[in-house]
């Protein structure tokens, strides 16, 4: 028999025991609420309308993605990664395979790496109009989400062209790119980058200068920026406190010190700033990816070429003999990388996305840990809470921008 | 009694009212079109054409619907609120002038309902007695999101309602009447400014009194941005979260049957009803009412909700003084006879 | 405090391989500066620093990691004031004791560098908690009580946090929890329960 009376058992705190007085009243938001994005649970004291206790309740998607990472080979856990940020999954893609990569020793060829920049800048492009839409909708702006929307349909064309998928794409692997980029995607792109600004104007126009946007975003949710690093927040909440952290910056991954963008800062830390620096990202994004496709080599090879831990091509696989029992192997026994653990940061569109792996020199991960950016943002709410108005509660969720799929994981 | 004027005037009110019902499923269809124009979308295009037939499929929908009451619902109330508030949603267009007189039958018919002399007090009454449906909904469903959408619209409309009865003093001064029919006579008539022939639309000699009318209006009816009672990314859906089926639908009617009848009124004090160019018509109104709900839908549209003590703080801090000082103003210039209106 | 949100300028990284980036300070764990500082001020908790891809890892005794942390954010040169990221791993399968390593992951803004602190526990240990210091380890903490059973000391509010609180299974992530759980569940629609499928490579199970 198993013992499950294993732990300790933890008495709870007598201030987290809320109790409904006669001046209380405890609202259950979610995880049925149209604006808790998904499943999120927020269990409120109000009095009145105003908050006087918050603690939000997470787990309803839980999936167990990193118990599933210690029993699949590593490259089988590229298609994991998607479902934990299903809206960026590109840069869930990228975060993975650069922390294997770093595991292994590897590096992907200088034209895969400007492909994977394009690629997960244009995800953080996607993640954000999904993160302005709902919102300005959580804040009754009904029109807006509907032409953020209407735009990222242009980006998911794009990963489908690239990859075939538009949501869960799966398209980056270890060590590169296995297929070839079709030849239409720079064009693609292109139109993009010069349609996007005129669409960014147009939700600035709608929101920025906005009267009654103003009252509802300005002075809410204040974060000092000393409390949002003790709060380990990362992404826009971290730089809407005006704290100069952003891991493209910080800790050039990629190719991204050859590229020239800016870091938008806020002053203020309240609602207003974050979605101002978000606003400002999409811009900077789409710099990024116009340098990307000025910079990228035509042709050339999109998938490093290391005997031992990458897939080999297509065409030799069929032609040669020791490429052929190489894919073999690949493929039924998986890779084995060194003994050791790395832990490597990306800057997804929520934050630092950090992927730490432990190797004990078998094909599977000895364990595979997601630090998910939103999961650790998600816990200042409690904090910008205290005092808000329901209606900020609503207002603060959409600012932290969460995606349950990557806070429960 | 004159029982065939009062005959006459059940036959028209009860006309009315089923125009109103027909005007108020086709101002679905037409909010659904509307917004979806602008936000770059189709709409319903799929029942009938233009999806013209969409609000019948939707009533028939609604009406068989399963009627569910929650458990711990207080029962009676729970199933009386909706009655409640769609029964006194229409009372406001009764007073409402239609037109002039015609000849019909050989008799001259008025073409209103009723004509008191009381009829905005009315009007306005009315209209606040439509929150009892609001309340006692919110309060007997048993839910929390109900109770306290109940609780946003009680403080609501109490201080939009003030807005909504003090910015109309203006016009009262400058007529002498409550009556909406003596309010329209009024406007009939030509004003003289600088040379301009203008009709004299109280929209031009009360321009402060008529945004406030405007502002009140749309957050007396709960509409965006004032929606805060059914603000749906907050509340899920208010007071009528527990609703189903076509008690459901009585409050979706009730809101939409205000709208028109705020928007016809709105016409008829501010916009001269049916006083118009080349002949004066009941068509005049009814374009009139139509840039009201046009508007109404375009606001839906475009602007963010506001919060629940920024929309007390514009009610009282800022939309009462004005409509004080547009009552003092007014005031004095009829004192002084300046206007000579 | 103004500094403490600037960063430094970019550092000229001359990357001899290629995970080489100068991100976690110098490779020689006798250089590297929070290992010399830390080495000094906890001789008897310092138990040995690693360096394996350029990422620096201090284990500590575990009784010491607060302190260790609070040293580390607070020392003027070093001011890791970052917590990015605190979990754990099951070391059932590699090593006898401790069973658990509690892993801080701590980054330094200002300066741009990070630091894995490491630290043993076993099974019925507690490790102190590093609420006191950062308020982000809150959920991070309750995480790995969640998945290991791990018990944080002086954590205010320490229960389930992705699994339901009535959970009665134990801790999912430790090596001898099963990867379907313990129990057979019946799916909707079937008779029988589900049959065990067995995942890609066998683990001892309990």
């Amino acid at each position: 028999m198993i013992d499950f009376t294993q732990a300790t058992p933890v008495l709870l705190s007598e201030e987290r025991q809320i109790t409904e007085t006669r001046r209380e009243l405890v609202l259950n938001m979610g995880p049925q609420h149209p604006s808790t994005h998904g499943v999120l649970r927020v269990r409120l004291t109000l009095e009145g309308e105003t908050v006087i206790a918050c603690d939000p309740v997470i787990g309803y998607l839980h999936r167990g993605v990193e118990k599933l990472g210690e029993s699949h080979r590593y490259a089988q856990i590229v298609p994991w990664t998607d479902r934990t940020d299903y809206v960026a999954a590109p840069s869930n893609n990228l975060g993975y395979v650069l922390a294997v990569e770093k595991l292994c020793g590897i590096e992907a060829p200088e034209r895969a790496q400007y492909w994977r920049m394009i690629m997960a800048e244009l995800a953080r492009i996607a993640s954000h109009l999904v993160w302005l839409g709902t919102h300005a909708l959580d804040i009754g702006a009904l029109s807006v989400s509907l032409y953020t929307f209407r735009d990222r349909e242009l980006i998911l064309d794009i990963f489908e062209k690239f990859c075939g998928a538009r949501l869960t794409t799966n398209m980056m692997e270890i060590g590169g790119f296995s297929r070839e980029i079709p030849p239409e995607l720079p064009g693609m792109v292109r139109d993009f980058c010069r349609y996007f600004p005129k669409a960014i104007r147009e939700y600035e126009d709608l929101l920025t200068e906005n009267p009654i946007w103003l009252a509802r975003t300005k002075g809410v949710g204040i974060v000092e920026p000393e409390v949002a690093i003790n709060y380990s927040l990362t992404g826009a909440c971290l730089r809407g406190s005006g704290v100069n952290y952003d891991v493209r910056k910080a800790m050039p991954y990629l190719l991204y010190d050859r590229i020239d963008f800016e870091v938008p800062l806020g002053t203020h830390g309240d609602v207003y700033d974050r979605y101002l620096v978000r606003v400002e990202e999409m811009r900077q994004s789409v710099r990024i990816i116009e340098q990307c496709l000025d910079q990228v080599p035509a042709d050339g090879p999109l998938m490093a070429y290391e005997s031992n831990y990458v897939i080999p091509p297509h065409e030799t696989v069929m032609t040669t003999a020791e490429d052929m029992q190489r894919h073999f192997i690949w493929v039924i026994k998986g890779f084995s990388p060194p003994k050791g653990e790395v832990y490597h940061a990306v800057e997804h569109s929520k934050g630092e996305l950090g992927y730490y792996i432990v190797s004990d020199g078998s094909p599977i991960p000895y364990r595979m840990r997601i630090r998910s950016p939103d999961f650790v943002n998600l816990q200042s709410l409690p904090y910008m809470a205290q005092g808000a108005m329901l209606a900020d509660v609503v207002a603060l969720i959409g600012t932290i921008d969460i995606v349950l799929g990557s806070v429960d994981r | 009694m004159d029982w065939e004027a009062l005959i006459v005037s059940y036959l028209l009110g009860f006309v009315l009212l089923n125009i109103l019902l027909v005007l108020m499923a086709y101002m679905t269809w037409f909010e659904r079109r509307l917004v979806a124009f602008f936000q770059d979308r189709i709409g319903p295009n799929r029942t009938g054409p233009f999806g013209l037939l969409q609000p019948i499929a939707d009533g028939v929908k609604l009406i068989s619907k399963e009627d569910i009451v929650p458990a711990n619902a207080d029962r009676l109330i729970f199933l009386v609120a909706p009655l409640l508030s769609f029964v006194l949603a229409p009372l406001g267009a009764l007073v409402v002038p239609f037109g002039d007189s015609i000849t019909l039958f050989g008799r001259q018919i008025n073409l209103y309902v009723i004509d008191i002399n009381v009829a905005t007090l009315y009007f306005l009454a009315v209209g606040s007695m439509g929150v009892y449906g609001i309340i006692l909904g919110g309060y007997a469903s048993g839910n929390r999101y109900s109770l306290l959408g109940a609780l946003r619209s009680t403080a609501q409309v109490i201080s939009y309602e003030l807005v909504l009865g003090l910015s109309l003093v203006g016009i009262f001064i400058l007529t002498g009447s409550l009556s909406l029919v003596e309010i329209l006579r009024a406007q009939q008539r030509t004003l003289i400014l600088g040379g301009l022939e203008l009709p004299n639309w109280f929209i031009l000699s009360q321009p402060l009194a008529f945004v406030l009318f405007l502002i009140a209006a749309v957050a007396e009816t709960n509409r965006a941005p004032f929606d805060l009672p059914e603000a749906e990314t907050e509340l899920i859906a208010g007071y009528f979260t527990e609703y189903s089926g076509f008690r459901f639908s009585f409050y979706f009617l009730a809101e939409y049957i205000n709208m028109i009848v705020v928007s016809l009124i709105a016409a008829t004090l501010f916009l001269g009803g049916i006083d118009g160019p080349f002949i004066d018509g009941i068509w005049w109104l009814v374009a009139k009412a139509f840039i009201f709900l046009f508007f109404y839908v375009w606001l839906r549209a475009t602007l963010p909700r506001f919060r629940y003590d920024q929309l007390m703080g514009l009610a009282w801090k800022v939309l009462l003084p004005l409509a004080l000082i547009n009552i003092g103003v007014t005031g004095l210039v009829r004192l002084w006879g300046i206007g000579a209106l | 405090m103004s500094d403490e949100r600037q960063q430094a300028p970019v550092p000229a990284v001359q990357p001899r391989q290629p995970w080489q980036t100068g991100y976690w300070g110098p490779t020689n764990p006798e250089e590297h500066p929070a290992v010399i500082a830390v080495r000094a001020r906890f001789p008897e908790a310092f138990e040995e620093a690693v360096n394996f891809r350029d990422e620096m890892t201090i284990r500590v005794k575990r009784e010491a990691l607060r302190e260790v942390v609070e040293f580390l954010r607070d020392h003027p040169e070093l001011r890791y004031n970052h917590l990015t990221d605190l979990t754990a791993v099951d070391m059932l399968n590699l090593r006898d004791e401790p069973r658990f390593d509690v892993v801080v992951q701590l980054y330094s803004i200002p300066r741009r560098q990070r630091l894995r602190v490491k630290c043993g526990v076993n099974d019925g240990e507690t490790v102190p908690s590093l609420v006191p210091l950062f308020a982000g380890a809150n959920w991070l903490e309750r995480e790995c009580y969640d998945m290991f059973g791990i018990v944080f000391e002086g954590h205010p509010d320490l229960r389930r946090i992705l699994l339901p609180d009535d959970w009665d299974e134990g801790h999912p992530l430790r090596k001898d929890y099963p990867l379907r759980g313990y129990r057979d569940y019946v799916q909707p629609g079937f008779e029988r329960p589900a049959p065990r499928v067995r995942g890609s490579l066998p683990r001892p199970r309990p």
